[in-house]
């Protein structure tokens, strides 16, 4: 153990004689892990705030398209799925956007419908108001963006204009918790006779349907069977839901990480640089301690020291650094390029989503090059006769 | 010479490099714990997180409310970019690190933690 700690003695005297330019290196090093390491943990982490509700979702999700557009579905054919074996509940659904030219914002309306079982869990996640939470006619519950864009408070009046050009009134009697501002936020709950009125959904018709599925494997089998009992929709199920967010912020992470590439490719060209062979300065070292008795092992060692404790602080302290900027400083500046901008941000926190897997990939990218590029032209250095490499031959 | 020694072995180097590795494994820890906590809060707060999904319909992240055809990312919807007229100006929302002007002194950017 002595012996180790003599030869990481040694190590630590030797860098400190270049101390600037190692300050210099891992500083570098340092910063690049962080740069990478921020934007994988930020994407990493909207991600897994997108995916947590993905087990919530219908298992399926059918929509009407005419001339690949999509359009109101018939309510009649609710009664078409329910002869699909397998299928435990169908909800049709109204809902739709609403745009606010004042304020360039667009709402999302959704027809509450009091005697479904599965909304009944509404109270959980409303500030009540005036009234329980059944919502009558006339009635709205609301998101919190909506209440700071509309200067609104509970029991007070929200205008809405219908598509023939009418305005209706609703009185507002509850509104969403914070908890839930990542997918109410700009949320308006209306009765559904009022949803109708305000999207212009006319009777008949719904604007999708959503299907639970009562045994999970057999969730492909009814999509196709409900795709050839109603032909010219679309039937999307819930695992393609999923497969969505991946894609949706991984290109925007991606992109971000190819503005960043040419850090990369520097650090690339410095370990080359190095792995290609030592300075003159390091080679004399290397033959002046094989000549006082040195073995080739100690030598390796030594550089092992010198290259594990440059790496492996810079890339921990960059990794440190990167979980403070990004969950606890809340990514400034990082945050603009992968989540851009919008008119209604939902104040809200991300719970930190580290995985192993990006930690991995940062190290093989980082420290094990730095790695090679140390040992293994100390190695050959050190397998030279110390005469020639003291005299520089 | 003694001078030298002394100072040679009060401040010994393994035994700083070794303290400054202590120190990042404890920034490791103290990471590690804010994780958990923060996860152990996230946990708490999933079933409410679940009716609200089941009552939208969608798990998808009221962040991107500027434009119709981002709002729910996974499912369409009857709007299209530019459909108010062809190649009209469109809202679009989400530009690259560049934020809008604040309406109504809202705050167009993400915040983390306590609004």
């Amino acid at each position: 153990m002595n012996r180790y700690l003599n030869l990481l003695d040694f190590t630590l005297y030797s860098l400190l004689r270049r101390k600037w330019k190692i300050l210099f290196l891992m500083l570098l090093f340092s910063y690049l892990v962080f740069l990478f390491s921020s934007v994988l943990l930020l994407t990493g982490a909207i991600k897994n705030e997108a995916k947590k509700g993905v087990r919530a979702l219908p298992d399926i999700t059918i929509q009407r398209l005419t001339a690949g557009r999509q359009v109101p579905i018939p309510a009649a054919y609710g009664e078409k799925l329910r002869e699909v074996f397998g299928i435990a509940e169908i909800e049709p659904r109204i809902w739709g956007y609403y745009f606010v030219a004042s304020t360039q914002a667009n709402y999302t309306i959704l027809g509450y419908d009091n005697e479904r079982d599965a909304w009944k869990g509404l109270g959980r996640i409303v500030l009540q108001g005036t009234s329980g939470v059944s919502l009558g006619e006339g009635e709205a519950i609301l998101g919190e963006g909506i209440l700071k864009d509309r200067y609104l408070r509970l029991g007070q009046t929200l205008s809405l204009d219908t598509p023939s050009q009418t305005t209706k009134s609703f009185q507002v009697v509850g509104a969403f918790k914070g908890v839930t501002n990542l997918l109410t936020y700009d949320v308006i709950l209306l009765n559904q006779r009022d949803a109708r009125e305000i999207l212009g959904v006319e009777e008949g018709f719904v604007t999708d349907f959503s299907v639970y599925i009562s045994n999970k494997n057999e969730i492909t089998t009814v999509a196709k069977k409900i795709m050839q009992i109603l032909p010219g929709t679309r039937v999307v199920i819930k695992n393609q839901l999923a497969r969505t967010y991946d894609m949706v912020y991984s290109w925007r992470s991606g992109f971000t990480l190819i503005t960043l590439l040419g850090c990369l490719f520097a650090f690339a060209m410095m370990v080359w640089e190095r792995a290609s062979g030592l300075s003159a300065e390091e080679k004399r070292e290397i033959g002046i301690l094989k000549a006082t008795g040195w073995d080739t092992s100690d030598i390796l060692i030594m550089k092992s020291w010198e290259g594990l404790g440059i790496s492996l602080t810079s890339f921990v302290a960059g990794l440190i650094g990167s979980y403070v900027f990004t969950f606890v400083l809340g990514a400034p500046l990082l945050k603009s390029l992968i989540l851009g901008w919008s008119v209604l941000y939902p104040p809200f926190t991300f719970t930190p989503s580290v995985s192993l897997d990006q930690i991995l990939v940062l190290l093989s990218l980082t420290v094990v090059p730095y790695l090679i590029a140390t040992v293994i032209p100390s190695w050959r250095a050190a397998t030279v006769d110390p005469d020639t490499v003291i005299r520089g031959v | 010479m003694t001078s030298t020694v002394r100072r040679r072995s009060r401040f010994r180097p393994a035994a700083l490099f070794l303290g400054a590795l202590a120190l990042l494994a404890v920034g490791l820890c103290l990471c590690y714990a804010h994780g958990i906590k923060a996860a152990r809060h996230s946990a708490e707060q999933a079933p409410l997180r679940e009716i609200a999904v089941r009552i939208v319909g969608s798990s998808d992240l009221a962040i991107y409310n500027a434009a119709r055809y981002l709002r729910h990312v996974t499912l369409t919807d009857v709007s299209t970019p530019f459909q108010e007229c062809p190649g009209c100006f469109d809202y679009f929302p989400e530009a690259m690190s560049a934020n809008p002007p604040g309406f109504n002194e809202l705050s167009t950017q993400m915040s983390f933690g306590a609004p």
